[in-house]
């Protein structure tokens, strides 16, 4: 990335103040109390390493666990930040890798791949692959050859998800974006930054309902949630997941 | 490292500084420009503070302590993925390799099996062979069937319910060697048991090679087997308290039993690090506070090795339960500046509070014996971050900012310093910052003096004496914010101009120049100075935060009018005609439409500096700025203007809010009843016009 991205409209980047704009951006049509997302009343999850898992994962059909990540000062080197394989019997899980970079040496792919199939003999349910990597909006183009390319490296049987970001669909080039689609199964929206939701969620998750790409919608633990309408109609929406906070 | 979840930190990796959970922003952390340092932020530089990452704080001390200098190296230009965001003021902890090493990264590539005990599988392989060779009494023909099966210990690590199909072999020492392979097997599958008897017997064997493995793979199964069940069904490490005990004594004692008879050994160096481990496991942070005191003296800081040395101890121990019990001076003024940090800039509640008092500081003397400098420097700190009490400061950091070269402790101190004069305004804290440019000699020194005397002159009428022939002050990224937050129109253009400084200062200068002429409604002097744009100028290339920004896209002020509906001349002749009428309602919808179509609006998005921050005083600019959401209300509040214009006034207006609810255009935000007010304006005024046509929501 060599520019720096400006941040997301209308958010004041503190996140004190986020928050306080979050409300804001609601008074106009608070005929309830804004929810908040309870992990309780979801079954899918993103594990972050160094994450505690609490009892809500006992009943998770889907987990989305941290496996490593690439570092941008060694795009050569796929960092584990999970000392050993998991040993989940029963949710779908996926192998997540945060990227800071797109120029992957061999390395990572070979350890990736060793990284899944240690997964599988360890007895998972392995689901997929996904990538957690914050394209800018105007970068897609080259994250779309980068999960093409990937794609081909990866055996068929897994699927590839990633992580978005919930001005893609505002802000970015919809051809650009329609590249995604067919080389990514999924991709997960975060309505997020740090540990609130993005005020002005509602507007943006409207855009997405205009797009083809199948799609989650990430939910940070206790943040704000109130399901926008058409949402849950949406024959791309997939669900929530919620990224559990440590 | 900057961690109030000890564990959590080293997985979040950056992010965790800018998004605490690690939900992913940018990467990119992006420092505040000022000396203070007392919280969890961006800031790590060359003085040691609690801001800093406790990394940064501790190398930093390690090449104090050996004397390390900065004689050879310059700063390293950033790569190309990377922007001008950090100057040369701050430095993070992942480009110390680069920085003081040239190399990369100090993360290895260390194989498909890094992190578990399988990391020797490849190792192994070439040893195991060797080792065969040099054995007389092994018949060449089993030689070849022991390696190919070794072979199948990789599969094993591959999945550990593998069941590998072992050959036959006949002589004594072929015998040893396939028990061996059993053995190893049995360590890779996680069967301890198996692979503690089969390495006890071995540890007898009269191959040498066999007898020396054995003896240290025996500890190392039990060092394994210790761990084996601290680790949760989600893979990651529990807490010490499902070590087994007993087994972490027996590799304890295995270890030193090895060390004890192969001091040289060809495992020598792994059973030392695999002692740490002992350590760490067993949390006994005292016996590895002392280890790695040990290895701070013993590592030269020439060697890389330095910084992988850094990083374990930060990982193992300075967030480690139990920290307050490090020993060792340089272990410990870590561990206390990591104590002091502030909680800023975070929501409530989830930082603690600086969790050190001066007492219990001050109960620390003996332990910091022989070094009063550190000790005093410690304690300073606490006075000026937790204490506030700047006079203290003074009293225990006395003047010595006269000197010939700082070493990174010396430096910190006189910075601090420095940092308690400008806090109690003392009239003589520019004399000593300028006192200090003498020895701020060392890579990543002098930029700090520089950003210290800037703010100074920033905030005492003398910003001209920043830009001024001759001035000490010459570090791109400090001017260029001064020059994009501060500066008035005439030292802009004059810094425009100055072929003396680099290409990228005169562009930003001559890029805010323009742009706030525009903003400021000074259009004839706009026209004036777009002479003055270079004829190669970029157009591509981010409108916000120029001081980082590799190009400045000088180029989009030669704008050749916009079509995606309202039709507009070039940017020039637009603001010709309002150089003549500052009214008229085309130039002024289509200079909005260049700020809206260039990039313009996300200037605003930018965080513009706080008061206490380089270029957080009040612009030179004068005048008042408008926003674009200005030239909207002032085309609708014209009665001159016409039907079309009022119709697109009204659509770009709305259009504003989309899709969020939040203003992108600038200016007091209005009610929703407004927008609403607008849009069934625009539908009831305006039916037949296109933008009428076109509008279909209000946000």
């Amino acid at each position: 990335m060599s520019q720096r991205r400006p941040p997301f409209r209308g958010l004041a980047l503190k996140l004190g103040a986020a928050l306080a704009l979050g409300f804001a951006a609601l008074a106009g049509c608070a005929d309830e109390a804004p929810g908040r997302v309870d992990p309780a009343r979801h079954d899918a999850f993103f594990l972050w390493a160094g994450v505690r898992p609490g009892p809500e994962l006992a009943r998770a059909k889907t987990i989305y666990l941290l496996d490593g990540e690439v570092r941008h000062d060694a795009p050569g080197v796929l960092v584990a930040l999970r000392p050993v394989a998991p040993r989940l019997r029963e949710p779908a899980v996926w192998l997540t890798v945060r990227t800071e970079r797109l120029d992957w040496g061999e390395g990572v792919y070979r350890r990736l791949l060793a990284d899944a199939r240690r997964w599988e003999a360890a007895g998972n349910r392995l689901v997929g692959v996904q990538i957690d990597f914050d394209a800018a909006t105007k970068g897609i183009g080259a994250y779309a050859e980068f999960l093409g390319d990937l794609r081909r490296r990866l055996p068929a049987r897994y699927r590839l998800s990633i992580t978005g970001l919930l001005d893609w669909s505002a802000n970015g080039d919809p051809a650009e974006l329609a590249r995604l689609n067919g080389v990514v199964d999924e991709v997960v929206v975060q309505t997020y930054q740090g540990r609130t939701t993005i005020p002005g969620y509602e507007g943006y998750v409207r855009e997405l309902l205009r797009q083809p790409i199948p799609y989650r919608i990430g939910l940070v633990e206790n943040g704000e949630w109130r399901t926008p309408p058409g949402l849950e109609r949406d024959p791309e929406f997939r669900g929530y997941v919620v990224f559990l906070l440590p | 490292m900057k961690r109030y979840l000890a564990l959590a930190g080293a997985a979040l990796g950056l992010s965790a500084l800018a998004t605490p959970a690690g939900a992913s922003g940018d990467y990119g952390c992006y420092p505040s420009w000022k000396l203070a340092n007392g919280g969890y932020d961006c800031n790590d530089s060359a003085v040691l503070a609690p801001g800093n990452d406790s990394r940064v704080n501790l190398y930093y001390l390690l090449r104090d302590r050996q004397g390390a200098t900065t004689a050879g190296l310059s700063y390293a230009p950033p790569s190309e993925d990377e922007d001008l965001g950090s100057g040369h003021n701050f430095l993070g902890w992942g480009g110390f390799a680069y920085a003081f090493y040239g190399i990369g990264s100090s993360e290895a590539d260390a194989g498909d099996h890094a992190g578990s005990r399988c990391i020797s599988l490849a190792s192994g392989d070439a040893a195991f062979g060797a080792a065969m060779a040099d054995n007389r009494k092994l018949p060449a023909g089993e030689r070849a069937v022991l390696a190919s099966a070794r072979g199948l210990l990789g599969q094993t690590c591959a999945s550990a319910n593998f069941t590998p199909a072992w050959p036959t072999v006949g002589s004594a020492a072929g015998r040893e060697y396939l028990a061996y392979l059993h053995a190893a097997n049995a360590f890779y599958a996680g069967r301890w048991d198996e692979a503690r008897t089969g390495f006890a017997v071995l540890k007898a064997s009269r191959d040498p090679w066999l007898a020396e493995t054995a003896a240290y793979m025996l500890p190392r199964t039990e060092l394994n087997a210790a761990q084996a069940q601290t680790f949760d069904d989600y893979g990651w490490f529990d807490g010490p308290d499902k070590v087994d005990r007993p087994a972490l004594e027996r590799a304890k004692a295995g270890f030193a039993a090895y060390l004890g008879r192969y001091a040289k050994g060809r495992y020598a160096a792994s059973a030392q690090g695999l002692v740490r481990r002992t350590l760490w496991l067993g949390g006994d942070v005292a016996a590895l506070s002392l280890e790695y005191e040990r290895l701070l003296a013993a590592t030269p800081v020439a060697d890389a090795a330095a910084l992988a040395l850094v990083q374990e101890i930060d990982n193992k121990l300075l967030t480690a339960k139990g920290r307050e019990a490090v020993a060792g001076p340089l272990l410990l003024a870590t561990a206390d500046l990591m104590l002091m940090r502030q909680n800023v800039g975070e929501a409530e509640g989830e930082m603690p509070a600086p969790a050190i008092t001066a007492a219990q500081i001050a109960a620390q003397e003996p332990r910091f014996a022989g070094r009063a400098d550190l000790f005093g420097f410690v304690q300073a700190n606490h006075a000026f971050y937790v204490a506030r009490d700047m006079r203290r400061v003074l009293a225990l950091i006395p003047d010595q900012a006269r000197q010939a070269g700082f070493s990174p402790l010396q430096f910190s101190r006189q910075v601090l310093r420095g940092q308690a004069l400008a806090a109690l305004r003392d009239p003589n804290e520019a004399g000593f910052w300028r006192e200090m440019l003498g020895g701020a000699t060392a890579l990543y020194q002098r930029p700090v003096i520089e950003l210290a005397l800037a703010m100074n002159y920033e905030r005492s009428g003398k910003l001209a004496e920043v830009f001024a022939p001759g001035s000490p002050i010459g570090e791109q990224a400090i001017r260029e914010i001064l020059l994009s937050n501060v500066a008035g129109p005439e030292l802009l253009r004059a810094q425009a101009k100055r072929m003396d400084r680099p290409q990228h200062e005169r562009d930003v200068a001559l890029f805010t120049l323009l742009q706030k002429q525009l903003m400021y409604g000074r259009y004839a002097a706009f026209l004036g100075d777009l002479a003055l744009i270079r004829a190669d100028a970029p157009e591509d290339g981010a409108t916000w935060d120029l001081y980082m920004q590799r190009r400045i896209p000088l180029g989009l002020f030669r704008a050749v009018g916009s079509g995606d509906g309202y039709a507009c001349a070039p940017l020039a002749r637009s603001v010709a005609a309002l150089a003549r009428n500052p009214r008229d309602a085309k130039a002024l919808l289509c200079l909005g439409d260049f700020y809206r179509t260039k990039g313009f609006d996300a200037v605003r998005w930018s965080n513009p500096p706080k008061p206490d921050e380089l270029g957080g005083t009040a612009t030179q600019f004068p005048g008042r700025a408008s926003p674009r959401s200005a030239i909207y209300e002032a085309v609708l509040a014209n009665p001159a203007a016409g039907a079309n214009e009022k119709a697109y006034a009204l659509y770009r207006a709305v259009y504003c809010y989309a899709p969020t609810g939040s203003s992108d255009c600038g200016g007091a935000e209005v009610p929703k009843s407004q927008r609403a007010a607008w849009f069934q304006r625009l539908k009831r005024d305006y039916p037949n016009s296109e933008w009428a046509k076109k509008l279909r929501f209000y946000w």
